[in-house]
This record gives structure tokens, sequence and C-alpha cells, in this order.
């Protein structure tokens, strides 16, 4: 029980450190924000580039025009569309050439799309078109969306390894660390308590992501998405603490590229053979972008992963 | 309070190959004791400190503190002393008043916020409780530093060149500081380069030189043995280099 309370003590003095050192709280915060920014900017560019309503059509076609404006078009009746669509005044057009309907458009899409099946509907054609609105968001954006939470989720992993290695070298640096050991706490205590609070840190970092991206894009499995990122990211902590624990007079560096190596060495892994991936810390992450969520095993692994570290550093650490 | 029989310590250096640093050195520091630890840079004193605080493993010796096998027990060995390293740092984002509570409640103090406070207030740093501790002064930053090895009523106090980088002034209120810790019953281990201030608030004192105690008693004893010179003169001389 007072070591509990100890290691609950222990947490909050890191989490407290992290809060107040603004560079990692910005980069918690940035990839799910420059995210968000950058699709809400390319949605407002598609918005006043490619989002244009109009269409001209002959006049003397009232229900068409009438039917067309109900499906959201914007409807101008002039004498030729055809001109004004070769002119590139109005990205489509409607007009009959001997009683036969002509569609010309500069740009295809769902607007298109939708005035060529009133048209057909019009006419009785032999086949009509249908353009129902989507229930949800199109199934082709979802493979895309796994791909870039996979690119988010490999940051975050990226991050555990420097907040692993960089906390005890910080702490080394600033002569606090040798004060915490001759503190009366086992020392696998205070490498629980580090790679604990390092994670939640990660994991507030990733939820918010998981959060802003579903938001935006709709994210399949959002859960599994926190868990694959947030095991990862508990990994990648606990090896950049093994790993700055285990040298002795090396500077960070050393430390910080062999985690990244082996980090992304994992998750590339894990993103050939998912069904392999899934069950092993890391590699689970790459798995996920194939839609393959991290198994018992992996849970099971990952906690045996932060039990070595925490060995490592007891045993290591000076 | 503190018994350390034997202890050796050797390392492996890359360019040298092993290196003993302490060589069978045996301690004895009764309670209200102040003893002094002599020697030059690379003696094994900071070795020495970091084994009786339990931070380093000898290869070889006992330490008793307390009465708790120091070895056997680390933990509880811990919680009766206080170590205070020749660099020791304090994290620069939180404040004195957040630092030596965080310890106090680790060790369970009783009301940590209030004893973090007064110890804060006795060592002279009550204007300084909320102050980001890397915003402080070296000898801010030291008394600090005590306070918070004092936070939980340490019977032994193992402190490594604790007036390094302080003024004149500074340098007093902490020696006035340790003489008022050892009065109330504390042995305290004082490892330190300045003859001066072994001088001022020893009792006993040891000379360490590659490992191995050359000497060991009162002042008046050391300068003495070493044919009654002053005792920086004796401090050489016992070296014998």
């Amino acid at each position: 029980m007072g070591w509990l309370r100890a290691l609950l003590w222990l947490i909050q003095a890191q989490l407290l450190r992290i809060a107040r050192e603004g560079l990692v709280v910005r980069a918690l915060a940035w990839p799910g924000l420059l995210t968000a920014l950058t699709l809400a900017a390319s949605s407002a560019v598609v918005l006043a580039f490619y989002a244009d309503k109009a269409i001209a059509i002959e006049p003397g076609h009232p229900e068409i025009v009438l039917e067309l404006q109900e499906k959201g078009l914007q409807v101008q009746e002039v004498g030729d569309p055809q001109a004004l669509l070769e002119a590139g005044e109005v990205p489509r057009a409607a007009w009959t050439v001997d009683h036969h309907w002509h569609l010309g458009t500069l740009r295809a899409g769902r607007l298109t799309l939708t005035s060529e099946a009133t048209l057909r509907q019009h006419i009785d054609a032999n086949w009509l078109l249908r353009t129902p609105k989507p229930g949800g968001r199109p199934v082709e954006l979802r493979a895309t969306v796994r791909v870039l939470m996979g690119m988010l989720g490999v940051l975050f992993a990226l991050y555990g390894v420097v907040f692993g290695a960089a906390s005890l070298s910080r702490d080394r640096a600033d002569g606090s660390l040798e004060a915490e050991l001759a503190l009366p706490v086992p020392r696998a205590l205070h490498s629980l308590a580090r790679t604990l609070s390092a994670s939640l840190a990660l994991g507030v970092g990733v939820a918010l992501t998981v959060g802003l991206l579903d938001a935006m894009l709709g994210v399949q499995q959002p859960g599994a998405w926190i868990a694959a990122v947030s095991l990862a990211g508990v990994t990648t902590t606990a090896l950049g603490q093994a790993w700055m624990s285990a040298v002795r007079g090396e500077s960070l560096t050393g430390p910080l590229s062999r985690g990244m190596t082996l980090a992304l060495g994992g998750i590339a892994l894990g993103f050939r053979w998912p069904e392999l991936g899934r069950h092993l810390p890391l590699a689970s992450l790459g798995s996920m972008v194939k839609n393959q969520g991290p198994s018992p095993l992996a849970w099971a692994l990952t906690l045996a992963v932060l039990a070595l570290s925490c060995w490592v550093f007891a045993r290591r650490t000076r | 309070m503190l018994n350390a029989q034997g202890l050796r310590r050797s390392f492996q250096d890359p360019g040298r190959g092993t290196v003993i640093a302490v060589d069978g050195l045996d301690l004895q520091v009764a309670p209200g004791e102040i003893y002094g630890l002599l020697g030059p840079n690379g003696a094994g004193k900071t070795t020495t400190l970091r084994m009786l605080s339990t931070l380093l493993r000898p290869d070889a010796g006992s330490v008793r503190i307390d009465g708790v096998d120091a070895l056997a027990q680390p933990v509880l060995a811990r919680a009766r002393l206080a170590y205070v390293p020749a660099e020791a740092g304090l994290p620069p984002r939180l404040s004195p008043a957040e630092t030596v509570a965080l310890f106090a409640r680790i060790q369970g103090v009783q009301d940590p916020k209030r004893r973090a406070t007064e110890l804060l207030e006795r060592l002279g740093a009550a204007s300084f409780l909320n102050t980001p501790c890397g915003q402080l002064s070296t000898g801010m930053k030291r008394r600090v530093i005590l306070a918070r090895a004092l936070v939980h009523d340490p019977a032994l106090l193992l402190l490594d060149e604790p007036t390094d980088g302080l003024d004149v002034g500074g340098r007093r209120q902490i020696l006035d500081l340790l003489e008022e810790l050892a009065a109330e019953g504390r042995a305290i281990v004082l490892s330190s380069h300045i003859l001066s201030e072994v001088e001022r608030v020893a009792q006993r004192a040891g000379v360490v030189n590659h490992g191995r105690k050359v000497a060991e008693g009162t002042l008046k004893e050391l300068q003495a043995k070493a044919g009654n010179v002053a005792l920086d003169e004796a401090f050489l001389a016992l070296l014998g280099d």
C-alpha cells in the first residue's frame, strides 16, 4: 500500500514536470492539430474551387429545372448553355440537339452525376442512374484514414523513445536523479513511475488525435487504434528508458537512434506480416494499419517489456 | 549509528582496466557526531558515500545503519538516511515547496506541505517557496536540497561537498546548520576537501587516499600523527604522495 502511494506520487511529480515542459505538451498536441488543420485547409480549397453547383440549361424545361434545384443545383436558364460551358463560365450544362439531350461537363463529380440521373429519368431512358446520398463516409476513405492513423501512430511511438531516454538523461544532467534514487522505495518503482507517466501523457495525446480525426474523417475502430498506439508508446518509452539506463557515459543520441530504429523495425514487421504482428508489441501498430488490432498476447508482451525495462533500470541506472 | 566494515568497490575502466576505487574501508560514526571524510579528488570519497547510501553495491564489506543491514535491506536503510550528492540538483520546473513536499509524501511524512514549508523557512528559503527551482541561485538551491534531504528527519546524513559553490556567508550558514543537526542527535558524514570546514565542525575525521583510509582520529590526533604541523600540512603529510 505504501509503495503504491509512493508510485502515485512519483507519477504525479513526473506528470507535473511533463505538463510544465511546453515543448512536450506542444509535441503531443501538434500531430492531431496539424493534421486537422491540414484537412480543414484542404476541404476549404476543395469547397472553394470544386464545389461549384451551377448548371446551365436551355429554357423551356421547367420540370427539369425544378428537379435539379431540389437536388441542390443552381440552375441558370440561358439561350446557349454549350457556349457558356465551353467558355468555362459554368462547370456543367445541358441542352438538346434534334431532341437529344446533351450533358456537358468540365468536372466530374457527384453533382454532375446527379444532373445526368435527372435528365435520364426525365426522358425515361433505357437505363437510369441512381445517386442516393451516402449514409456514412465513403468506404474508399477508410484505407486512407488507416494509413494516416498509422503515420501518426509511428510519430507517437517515436515520441515514446524520446520521452523514455530524454527524461532520464535530463534528470541525470540536472542532478535530480540520484536524490530520487536515494528515496526509500525500490528502484524499479522509479522506472515504473517514469514509464507510466510518459505513457499517460502520450495516451492523452493519442486519444485527442484519434478523437479529432474520427470527428473529421471517421476512424474505424477508434478504441483499437488508441490501444495499439498506446501499447506502442508504452513499449517505446520503456525501451528508450532501458537503453538510456544501460549506457554509461554515452550521450542521448546513441540510445535514441537505436530505440527509434528498433521501433520502426518492429512497426514495419507488423505492417508486412499483420497476422504475426498483432501478437507483438510495436508490430501490433503496423498490423493495425492492415485492420488487425492488438491481441491479448501483445498486451501481455508489452507488460513484459515494461517489467524488463524496470529490471534494467534497477540494475544499471547510476 | 553507522558501522561500515571492509568496504571495497572496483570499476572497469576502458583505459585503465580494473580500478579499485575503495579498498577495505572501515567507518564508524556515532549519533550526534560529525565525521569528516577528507581526501584529494579521486580518493574514493564519493564512491564511499554512494555505497553507504545504498546507491552503489560494494563488491565486499558490510554496512549497518541504525542497526539495519543496508545491503540486505536497502530500502529500510534508506528510510533512515539522507544522501546529498556533490552534484545534487533540483527539477528546474518544480518549486522548492513542491519538491520538498513530494519527498515528504513518498517518505510518509504527516502533513507534508506544512513540513516542507517549515523546513524551507528554517533554512532561509521562505521567500522562494513557489519559485521554480531552475530560477534559484546556487546557494538557495543548496538550501532546498538540504531541506529535501532532511524532510523525513533522518538519523544519518551523508553529505558530499555540501558547501560547493557557496559564498562565505552561505557556507557559514550551512556549517551552522550541520552543528544544529548534530546537536539534535543526528550522525553526519561530511565529505570535503576544504580542511577549514572539517576543522570547524567535525569531531573526528578520516583521511582517504587511493581508496584506503590512511589516517583517522580527532583533528588534533591527526595533526599529532603528522608531527604537530598545521592541518593542511598534516593532511599532505598523511596522504604521503
